[in-house]
């Protein structure tokens, strides 16, 4: 083996890579040659220091106590407690509204112009097809698919009913705000020409000429 | 313990700290505080620090134990979050230098268990290479601490790392080289001194 050969293997060797035939090559070209001798020596000089130094620094020796009692300190407690609401109870609670609404817990009546309507999916009735399949096991059976299909069809129905009709609410209110405001602005304008009609009644010289208070105003003085 | 059955109870240990068990999390804090302990200390270089990023490692741990996969060893997954943590706050300082606390470094502590005397010389060796160590990217000091102060494999430091197994074995062959180029040096009585010094002691 050369020289060049065997400072290519030294970190190999030292790393405890080295296969066995070139740790025995190594070994006799080191015996062999100073300078590889050397130059090896002064590598695992370092990593023998490194090794065996004794650690004379270590930890004071209730490390592990305070170690534990800061696991376990208030804010610790509070911040576990915050992650485990954050990873475990929102999901749980999260899981429990949505079974809930599955269930149909949250189904509210609809308000809509003062009449309730109850919106809710028709229960499953039973039909002549039902019954025959139930009589007639042999014969030809509605799948549930289609039985749910056909609920849900009238369910639509009955939502686009309510639909309707609260559309039509809307617009029976919208009709009676403009009919009150149009009743506001007839009578705006009854006082403007009231007021119209005053000034004009006025003495030419610019005296008004007090209306008379009474609701029926006195006749005029018969003339000779 | 053989390596599968402390995995077995490394797993057990996993499992019933997941769900909040004391003992179980006290039990897995003991096995690892030490190790991760002196992976960081060794990266940061200061004892506070050091601490404070190993107690919010293991927090996180804790925090995202569900998440961990125990095809994985816990200690990787807990040294992926040191070394991630560790590295956040380095980049944030300034290098290491005025901060770094020499007094656990160890060097002039003498083992009264050995009773070969450490020569200057083998002192010399042992500064030169923590500090040049030292002065390695963060990613090659890492690279060489998992390797050889933890026993851990390329594949597994690439874990920690979170770096292609090649960039991890990249790393590792350039910080030995720049630790070379160090002890190249220092004079050969030093070497040799150490060479004689590490076979007496083993």
């Amino acid at each position: 083996m050369r020289c060049e050969e065997a400072q290519q293997l030294f970190h190999s060797y030292l790393d405890g890579e080295l296969a066995l035939t070139l740790q025995t090559e190594l070994a006799a070209h080191r015996v062999q040659c100073s300078e590889c001798r050397r130059a090896l020596a002064l590598l695992e000089v370092s990593g023998h220091v490194i090794r065996s130094q004794p650690d004379t620094a270590c930890v004071q020796e209730d490390f592990s106590d305070r170690l534990l009692a800061c696991m376990t300190s208030p804010r610790r407690r509070w911040l576990n407690r915050a992650r485990w609401a954050l990873y475990v109870g929102g999901p749980t609670a999260a899981a429990a509204v949505v079974g809930m609404a599955l269930i149909g817990f949250f189904d509210k009546p609809n308000l809509v112009a003062g009449r309730i309507t109850q919106v809710d999916v028709p229960a499953r009735e039973t039909t002549l097809t039902d019954t025959a399949q139930d009589e007639f096991p042999g014969s030809a059976k509605v799948s549930d698919s289609e039985r749910d299909e056909q609920a849900l069809a009238e369910w639509l129905q009955n939502a686009q009913r309510n639909v309707m009709d609260k559309r039509q609410d809307v617009k029976s209110l919208s009709e009676t705000l403009d009919l009150t405001i149009l009743q506001w602005l007839e009578i705006l304008e009854e006082r403007r020409h009231e007021l119209q009609d005053e000034a004009e009644s006025a003495d030419p010289a610019g005296q008004v000429v007090p209306r008379s208070e009474s609701p029926d105003p006195e006749p005029p003085p018969d003339t000779p | 313990m053989s390596d599968s059955s402390s995995r077995e109870h490394e797993h057990l240990l996993v499992q019933r700290a997941r769900k909040g068990h004391e003992d179980s999390l006290r039990e897995l804090v003991d096995l690892h505080k030490d190790r991760l302990f002196a992976f960081i200390w060794r990266m940061s270089r200061n004892h506070h620090d050091a601490e404070e990023i190993c107690q919010e490692a293991f927090l996180k741990a804790f925090a995202a134990l569900d998440s961990f996969s125990i095809k994985y060893r816990f200690s990787t997954w807990l040294f992926t979050i040191g070394y991630r943590i560790g590295l956040n706050r380095m980049r944030r300082r300034r290098p290491l230098g005025s901060e770094v606390d020499w007094d656990g470094y160890g060097l002039t502590q003498r083992d009264s268990a050995v009773e070969v005397v450490e020569s200057e010389e083998v002192s010399r060796i042992k500064n030169g290479v923590w500090r040049a160590v030292d002065r390695l990217s963060p990613p090659q000091r890492a690279a060489v601490l998992l390797f050889y102060r933890h026993s851990m494999g390329c594949r597994e430091i690439s874990r920690v790392l979170e770096l292609p197994v090649a960039t991890v074995k990249s790393h590792l062959h350039r910080a030995r080289n720049r630790l070379r180029e160090m002890l190249e040096s220092l004079p050969d009585a030093d070497l040799q001194s150490f060479r004689n010094f590490s076979q007496r002691t083993g």
